[in-house]
């Protein structure tokens, strides 16, 4: 990774305040969050509860308006690219409808982004993710780990050139962990950019070229993974630089 | 590229309607089914005379109102409050689909579960008419039908501005239910209007205004007023849902 890689997203400045009560008083999620993450690279978003580390995935998926600030994924608005199928999200809610398949519910999707060879792509994302032997199976008799993966399918489902993936790794246990880890290191192979959130630090320390250390809605700390080691690794930085 | 608006809404309607039948909406149906034919058999057990035609017509329109109401609100509420509370239409909006598309082929899923609904509870009445040795008015059955399926509809549109407005599955019902209400209660509404002071009478006649009144399709009403009442605030307030539903944080 270096310099001249072109940046895939690009949050500039970004306020979120949420209404909390009927009296109108907000909360505020972000203030003024900045980074960048460099195509082809894979980008740890960490820091505790309420950071908003979730918020600002919402913000970049154009899932949400931020108040004031700007998000671009390639050089277009956040909901430009969302409407393009430009972006892949792993939501951290993952409500998958029982009496669907696994099949059946990526074929979905693919009908609807409108996507060719829709069967090979199907198939690509559950090889991707481990799924292939249950996808036949009902969603309803998928485990945590199972449906997580699936999810995890759905976001890289016609190879989108960003996939921003809350908190993937919630719920695995160690081998579907390693697998996410390949799959994660897979997507960076084939020049897509990851941004994920995770409360893991050291799988983000394992996955990702670059970490973004959230606290209180604001960015604390913003580099690669080399810097990160320098610093002491990622623990220590969490400590340091975190409010407890 | 994404599919064209009428081929997504298509495919959005499929899955929501899929999603009704998963919410064992046939169940429901069936069992509304066998309480009227239960019903009409214990109200055999009076000896209503000549007029036991118009009690079971009654008793089996009584049921549907009052269980129609209850579905409507009760799929609008599970339908769209269940996707926000779920994520799953997250993964949905993310494949290009527009709030407004995914909001309205809910409210159309469940305006064909309430039409099925419908139409078992007037074959059902025409049947125990039939059974029981009655005449069975066919065009006039059709008629009420058609005015029972507009008032479901209302119904299903004020759930469905709840739903869009408000974050909690109870404060949802609550609110459709105080919206079905005041339109049940239209014509009281209009009588306090008339007798109370300059400030009920200005607030009863907001309520008249923003409220659509049932009174309006009870079967004295011309029928072609009924149904352009009643398709117009249907409409009205899907299209609020929509406004709202856009600008609310997911």
């Amino acid at each position: 990774m270096t310099s001249a890689q072109p940046l895939a997203i690009r949050a500039e400045s970004l306020v979120k305040n949420y209404q909390t009560d009927w009296k109108g008083r907000r909360h505020r999620a972000l203030a003024g969050v900045s980074f960048g993450v460099f195509s082809g690279s894979v980008c740890g978003l960490v820091g505790p509860n309420g950071s908003g580390k979730s918020t600002t995935l919402k913000l970049l998926a154009g899932l949400m308006q931020p108040d004031a600030g700007r998000c671009e994924i390639h050089g277009q608005t956040a909901e430009k690219a969302r409407e393009s199928g430009r972006v892949g999200y792993l939501p951290e809610a993952l409500g998958l409808p029982a009496y669907l398949t696994g099949r059946e519910f990526l074929r979905g999707f693919a009908q609807l982004g409108c996507l060719r060879g829709i069967e090979e792509k199907i198939t690509g994302a559950l090889a991707l993710v481990g799924l292939e032997a249950a996808a036949g199976r009902r969603m309803g008799e998928y485990s945590k780990g199972m449906r997580q993966r699936l999810g995890l399918a759905q976001a890289v489902l016609g190879g989108p050139a960003v996939v921003l993936l809350d908190e993937p790794a919630s719920g695995l246990d160690p081998r579907a962990t390693a697998q996410l880890g390949a799959a994660i290191r897979q997507l960076r192979e084939q020049g897509q950019t990851v941004l994920l959130s995770s409360h893991y630090l050291p799988q983000a320390e394992e996955w990702c070229d670059q970490v973004v250390l959230l606290d209180g809605g604001r960015v604390v700390f913003d580099g690669s993974i080399a810097t990160v080691a320098t610093s002491g690794g990622l623990q220590n930085l969490y400590l340091e630089r975190t409010v407890p | 590229m994404n599919f064209p608006v009428a081929r997504r809404m298509w495919w959005l309607l499929q899955q929501a309607l899929r999603e009704v039948v998963q919410q064992r909406f046939a169940w429901i149906l069936g069992c509304t089914a066998l309480v009227m034919i239960a019903g009409a058999s214990v109200l055999r057990e009076f000896n209503f005379g000549a007029e036991e035609g118009r009690f079971l017509r009654d008793f089996v329109e009584a049921t549907l109102a009052l269980w129609g109401t209850v579905m409507a609100i009760m799929l609008n509420v599970a339908m769209v409050q269940g996707g926000v509370e779920q994520g799953s239409l997250v993964m949905t909006f993310m494949r290009g689909v527009r709030r407004h598309e995914w909001l309205l082929s809910r409210w159309v899923a469940v305006g064909v579960a309430l039409a099925w609904l419908t139409v078992l509870g007037y074959l059902t009445l025409g049947g125990l008419l039939a059974w029981h040795g009655h005449a069975v008015p066919v065009v006039e059955l059709a008629g009420a039908g058609g005015r029972m399926f507009l008032r479901l509809a209302l119904v299903s549109s004020f759930a469905l501005t709840a739903c869009a407005v408000s974050r909690g599955l109870l404060l949802a019902t609550g609110l459709a239910l105080s919206l079905t209400l005041a339109a049940q209660l239209s014509s009281i509404l209009q009588w306090a209007g008339r007798h109370g002071g300059a400030a009920a009478r200005w607030g009863w006649q907001a309520i008249d205004w923003v409220v659509p009144a049932f009174r309006v399709l009870d079967s004295g009403t011309n029928a072609l007023h009924a149904l352009i009442y009643a398709a117009s605030y249907a409409v009205l307030y899907a299209l609020l849902a929509c406004a709202l539903f856009s600008r609310r944080e997911i």
